[in-house]
């Protein structure tokens, strides 16, 4: 059986934006790089002392922490991810589906996060979404899901348009 | 980053941009109409790379970009590539069954790859369905088919068009000369191709890669669409010729050289390129002539079925036609594409003749010795050479091993004595070599290189049996400080291999022992590589009876 002790530095807190003391597993904690470097500048001392997360308030830390506690057991990302046809593919497996399945703000909300915090899988998952959501789309549709405003002349307009036909479709 | 006025989408630029990272070129063009925030981002995507071909008006978008002062910057990469192309089928009947539209049974015929035309929604629309080409009037079938024919020889015409105004270009002199002075009166006024892709030169301000993209590569997918037809890939290959195909793009090719070299020599921004070099091509300064003549090969591949060495195949197909005053001339030229490689950093160069005449790689391999001793720059090579089909390196079933890996083994053996680099840290190799070659190759730049990646390599052993990969990769990883090795089928070439026994292939994840387990491969092979670097002496590495640590 493990000590009280070993016990107490298997869980961290944070302090969201909002002030708001969340303990976590560091163990899930630690899928953020950022967090991650902390504690390990910190040597293993003080974790007692929340850490302050100043750029996410609670609503989204919770929601980070949800994913990071699914994705905890996660192999770390080999160099082979940063390959062009994972860029390219916007496969989401569906428990991340559903997870991103929030309103446009708190997805926004959730990249942001996840780019501060440095977890880079979210921060694709995110961004996959945000793809997903332009693909097969006009720029009509485009700006319409994201609230956009068309801010070209028509003269503007006609030029992008033919020089997209000098570029290949890929 | 902007700030949040400046969208009104409070995302930072660099987000939008991993964004448009996971969508492709159509996506960029919808998005680069919705907003000029968008457009700023998604502009540069949209014309880092800048396709072309040389032919017809294959250069005009690219001549357009460059004289666009915003698109021009955005420019890093060309790519060589064609985008249409026209098979001969031997008559109307072949030509019909070979159509493929969408909801044909198909009969005995595979579906074709997932990335052909056939299968990309996008690319497959207002395709012909299969009942409604079945009940096409064979009148209307053959009316089509003479259009087709038409459109062939319409686009034979164009490419050999590019050859019209190409000139001998040479260093000092005066004046460049026409290469065709007689064909005045084909030349009309709009610029060629050519003229475009070299003004295109002269203008992009960022250019850093060329790239050369060979039809093959995409299941011929360029040429499998005609109007709202499809042309089965397979039937493709059974019913039509290849080589045709393989000499445009050797013009091409020797032609992007050529202007890369006089447009840009002395400027040391291009570091890049990767080029395809296909058959005969231009080794010589005779091929260059048939090249830029616009005939093709079929000579040379006419004699070729007459003599067995391809040296006399040449000497019979060149006799009649090339002086040695013009074989200076074009000796001068390919001299001059040595200057498209001096400033190069990083150089993919793939050469193949599927040819097995004897002699045809040993041609091939003098200019490819030529060109590389002009990269005295280079930090990474990838050199792929020898008899490809797809991309895939054949042995010779008719012939010793001594005689299969010949060629390349001189080939090493040159670079390895005049050495032309002294900043390469990265080799890639997909070549047929024997042990002491390969290793003095390498040991030649010991102090440079740092990484090492054999690919579809043979290893003949010349008599010793023991030449095998276990002690050459022993000694390879004792005489270079190697930080990444990458291995992948590599082949112990067999002394009997006209007896017909099987070569040993080491390092293959297809084989058939590795059937279903995949992660046990990755385990023999993460095992197999740490032993090889650390040096743990030879230890077997058939898969078959290899060791693990501590085993």
């Amino acid at each position: 059986m493990a000590s009280a002790s070993t016990d107490a530095a298997k869980v961290i807190k944070v302090t969201t934006s909002d002030g708001i003391d969340i303990t976590v597993d560091r163990q899930v904690a630690e899928r953020s790089i950022l967090i991650k470097n902390l504690l390990e500048d910190l040597g293993g001392e003080s974790t007692d002392e929340p850490i302050p997360i100043p750029n996410v308030n609670e609503a989204v830390m919770k929601k980070v922490l949800e994913w990071c506690e699914h994705h905890k057991a996660d192999p770390p990302a080999s160099q082979d991810d940063d390959s062009d046809s994972r860029k390219k593919s916007t496969d989401i497996e569906e428990w991340d589906q559903k997870f991103m399945q929030v309103d446009q703000e708190m997805l926004f909300e959730i990249i942001l996060a996840a780019n501060y915090l440095d977890i880079k899988a979210l921060l694709d998952v995110g961004c996959k979404t945000v793809a997903n959501m332009i693909k097969g789309k006009s720029p009509d549709e485009i700006r319409k899901t994201f609230n956009i405003q068309n801010d070209f002349t028509p003269e503007e307009e006609d030029q992008i348009r033919r020089e997209n036909e000098w570029a290949e479709d890929r | 980053m902007n700030d949040d006025s400046a969208v009104p989408f409070h995302l930072p630029d660099e987000i939008w941009l991993m964004i448009l990272g996971h969508v492709s070129a159509v996506e960029w063009k919808e998005v680069r109409r919705t907003c000029r925030c968008l457009n700023n981002l998604a502009t540069p995507l949209l014309f880092q790379r800048v396709y072309f071909e040389l032919c017809g008006r294959g250069c005009e978008s690219l001549h357009n970009i460059s004289y666009n002062q915003t698109l021009s910057s955005c420019v890093n990469t060309l790519v060589l590539r064609r985008v249409r192309g026209y098979r001969e089928f031997p008559d109307f009947e072949t030509w019909a069954a070979s159509t493929h539209q969408p909801g044909d049974p198909g009969h005995d015929l595979a579906p074709p790859s997932d990335a052909s035309h056939y299968n990309n929604k996008g690319a497959s629309n207002g395709l012909l369905s299969y009942t409604e080409w079945v009940a096409l009037p064979k009148e209307q079938k053959e009316a089509l088919y003479h259009e087709y024919e038409a459109d062939r020889k319409q686009a034979q015409t164009e490419v050999r068009d590019i050859t019209n105004k190409l000139r001998f270009q040479t260093l000092g002199a005066a004046k460049p000369v026409l290469v065709h002075p007689y064909r005045t009166s084909c030349l009309t006024t709009a610029d060629t191709a050519v003229e475009q892709f070299c003004k295109a030169l002269e203008t992009l301000p960022n250019l850093k890669a060329l790239e050369h993209e060979p039809g093959f590569l995409y299941d011929n997918d360029w040429a499998c669409r005609w109007r709202n037809l499809y042309f089965h890939p397979w039937l493709l290959l059974c019913y039509t010729d290849y080589p045709e195909d393989e000499d445009v793009e050797a013009l091409q090719l020797s032609v992007v050289l050529h202007s890369l070299a006089w447009v840009r020599r002395g400027d040391r921004k291009l570091t890049r390129l990767s080029m395809y070099v296909g058959g005969p091509a231009f080794a010589t300064p005779e091929r260059l002539r048939f090249l830029w003549d616009g005939d093709g090969h079929e000579l040379t591949r006419t004699c070729r079925t007459l003599y067995s060495h391809a040296a006399e195949a040449d000497k019979e197909a060149y006799s009649d036609d090339v002086t040695s005053g013009q074989s200076k001339l074009y000796f001068g030229q390919l001299s001059l594409m040595r200057y498209a490689m001096a400033g190069l950093t990083h150089l993919d160069y793939v050469v193949s003749d599927e040819d097995e005449l004897v002699g045809s790689l040993e041609i091939a391999s003098k200019l490819v010795f030529g060109f590389l001793s002009a990269t005295k720059t280079l930090e990474r090579l990838r050199l792929v050479f020898g008899r490809l089909v797809d991309g895939i390196l054949m042995p010779l079933s008719e012939y010793n091993e001594r005689q299969c890996a010949q060629d390349s083994i001189r080939l090493l053996d040159h670079l390895t004595r005049h050495s032309p680099w002294n900043r390469i840290r990265d080799i890639e190799l997909e070549i047929a070599t024997d042990r002491t070659t390969l290793v003095q190759f390498l040991l030649a730049h010991k102090h440079t290189l740092r990484s090492l990646t054999l690919t579809r390599m043979s290893l003949v052993q010349l008599g010793n049996p023991l030449n095998t990969w276990e002690p050459t990769l022993a000694e390879i990883a004792q005489g270079l400080s190697l930080e990444s090795l990458t291995l992948s089928k590599l082949c112990d070439f067999p002394q009997e291999c006209n007896r017909g026994v099987r070569e040993r292939m080491l390092f293959d994840s297809e084989d058939e022992f590795w059937q279903g387990k995949t992660s046990e491969y990755h385990a023999y092979y993460d095992a197999a590589i740490g032993r090889i670097l650390c040096q743990e002496g030879e230890h077997c590495l058939d898969p078959r009876v290899f060791q693990g640590p501590g085993g």
